[in-house]
């Protein structure tokens, strides 16, 4: 048996890419159904705020788990755990994973991201000193001290269980493994977020549409400046060989392990070259998570939307780009409201980031379609020998970014032609735009924890030089400088504004 | 004339497999000089749709992206000697 791109629906139900479509489409058609009178998500359980002397004292599960709809705290949990697990199983059975040892990882996975969610829902680790709404919950709630990182606590704490397990319990990490899959979850969790953008497009679209233009630009930014410069680079200053230095080059300055294994293929390169830059990628894209987020608060606390885009340019791999993305959207929104007292609203800081990368997703299929014809013609010489399809620019297309798109427009489209469901809808899609979101989000964390091993760049020695060296030299401050030209001064919307 | 083969490295070699056979060389330069050995027609010209086979890289690599390359290697007639 073999798997080849033959035909435009080749991988339809058996790449990861197509399941965050599916999955991600078929909890939103569910709640589309609440225009037709059906409530069909409000099954899903999310933890709550609590205070641990309060809950020592009078235990109740209701103080840690919220629900809606009258459910049973833990009712509502074991429902939440059963239609996620068969959803992704039933994945996984399509994708040819071993269904027995996903479904035990994703079970493990799924208990490991809800303890992390609830204890990192403690107040001393997310209550703000500031008023909120009239109230002030930090004091009300009688905490003396308190970490005040937002809802950015249980992400880190979620992030911390993964790496403990991925570097310190390697034989557990590896049983995980089958079902350890961040990109699988953060794209569903990014095909969620379009339904979220959709509901916050039309608080603010001015606002969406200059993003959606500004991740465009930034797209250009990482084809032809980052690029050219990390090639040149490698070649000149650590003297790789061609082959290597193109695909180190597209996994630092394009979009990380995807680009690295779209510019292999299109220079038809022995596939360890990308795996040796993949498995470097996912490394150092961990570290670019651990570092950037909170050294983009402390430095640039006033510009929230310049810090998602370079975030979007500089952090590669869909997971560890939206998860930082997260994780600075929680903790920007923290530390705004701590030094001034106001709370803009959640999302569009990870917003900028998404939409940034996605753009860079996007073109990933067409750069790569040039790089062939550019390698076939003039490196290899063997025009009329040797001939690239343009129909390799769809299967290198990232498919998710469809499942993204659709959820987007379509809410849109929905409110459009008959605004008077505008609420119902916003109302019956909330499980998909923030619980599921989060939760999808949270086993991201999780799993890329587990999945990153920082022993693994031992012996990486001078490619893994050229990788600090280039983000730290012309990635990170390139970006950074390019999105503070189109973004600066832009704040989010405000909270319940 | 269209044939469809497999593509495939193993870390040392690239293979290439058909419903004739399988084809084995270090480089890919020498595996289409090899295949065009084998496949050329005197009579037409022969099209061989090399295709990567996805399933014989790393699982843990196949979220990221769910395709290698493909090309098509083009074979004129191949000339009759006298």
């Amino acid at each position: 048996v073999s798997t080849v791109n033959r035909r435009w629906t080749s991988g339809m139900f058996s790449t990861e890419d197509w399941w965050s479509v599916w999955v991600g489409l078929a909890l939103y058609v569910a709640g589309l159904a609440s225009l037709a009178g059906l409530d069909l998500l409000t099954w899903m359980a999310r933890p709550r705020a609590w205070e641990w002397t309060d809950v020592v004292g009078d235990f109740g599960w209701s103080k840690l788990i919220a629900t809606s709809g009258g459910w049973q705290p833990i009712a509502a949990w074991l429902v939440t755990y059963v239609v996620f697990a068969a959803l992704f199983t039933f994945g996984a059975y399509w994708q040819r994973l071993n269904v027995a040892r996903f479904l035990g990882g994703f079970t493990v996975l799924f208990l490991l991201t809800w303890l992390a969610w609830v204890v990192g829902n403690e107040m001393h680790l997310t209550m703000v000193d500031a008023v909120v709404d009239g109230r002030n919950r930090y004091r009300e709630s009688g905490l003396s001290w308190g970490l005040q990182l937002g809802e950015g606590a249980p992400y880190l704490l979620a992030l911390i269980i993964g790496l403990v397990i991925g570097n310190f319990a390697k034989g557990f990490a590896a049983q995980l493994a089958e079902a350890a899959k961040p990109e699988w979850f953060i794209k569903t969790a990014i095909v969620f977020l379009g339904v979220n953008l959709g509901a916050m497009t039309m608080e603010a679209t001015g606002f969406a549409l200059e993003l959606v233009i500004t991740g465009a630009a930034a797209t250009f930014v990482a084809y032809m400046f980052f690029w050219p410069i990390v090639y040149a680079l490698a070649r000149r200053v650590f003297k790789l060989k061609r082959d290597a230095s193109a695909v180190l080059a597209s996994g630092i300055s394009i979009c990380g392990v995807s680009a690295a294994i779209a510019t292999g293929g299109a220079i038809r390169a022995r596939p360890v070259i990308p795996v040796t830059v993949s498995m470097l990628v996912v490394i150092f894209a961990m570290i670019e998570l651990l570092v950037l987020p909170g050294l983009y608060v402390a430095l640039f606390p006033d510009q929230p939307i310049v810090n998602g885009a370079a975030m979007g340019m500089t952090v590669k791999t869909d997971g560890a780009d939206a998860a930082a993305g997260a994780l600075l959207d929680e903790l920007m929104i923290a530390r705004n409201l701590q030094d001034t007292g106001i709370q803009w609203q959640a999302g569009w800081i990870l917003s900028a980031s998404i939409l940034t990368k996605i753009w860079i997703d996007v073109f990933i299929g067409v750069w790569a379609f040039l790089l062939a014809l550019l390698w076939v013609y003039k490196v290899e010489k063997r025009a009329g020998e040797v001939r690239v399809s343009p129909a390799e620019i769809w299967f290198r297309f990232p498919k998710f970014v469809i499942g993204y798109f659709v959820a987007w427009l379509s809410y849109l489209a929905i409110v459009a032609m008959a605004p008077s469901v505008g609420e119902t809808l916003d109302a019956a899609t909330a499980p998909l735009q923030s619980p599921m979101r989060h939760m999808m989000f949270m086993m991201t964390f999780v799993a890329m924890g587990v999945m990153t091993d920082f022993s693994k760049l031992r012996g990486m020695g001078r490619l893994a030089a050229l990788y600090a060296v280039a983000l730290a030299v012309v990635i990170a401050p390139i970006a950074y400088v390019v999105a503070y030209i189109f973004h600066r001064g832009l704040t989010p919307p405000l909270a319940g504004g | 004339v269209k044939i469809d083969l497999a593509l495939s490295h193993d870390g040392a070699l690239w293979r290439a497999r058909g419903a004739t056979g399988e084809h084995v060389a270090p480089d890919l330069a020498a595996l289409d000089a090899m295949l065009a050995e084998a496949y050329a027609r005197p009579d037409a010209p022969v099209s061989i749709a090399v295709r990567f086979d996805f399933d014989t890289v790393p699982r843990w690599w196949r979220q990221y992206h769910a395709h290698y390359f493909n090309y098509e290697l083009r074979l004129p007639p191949r000339e009759v000697q006298q």
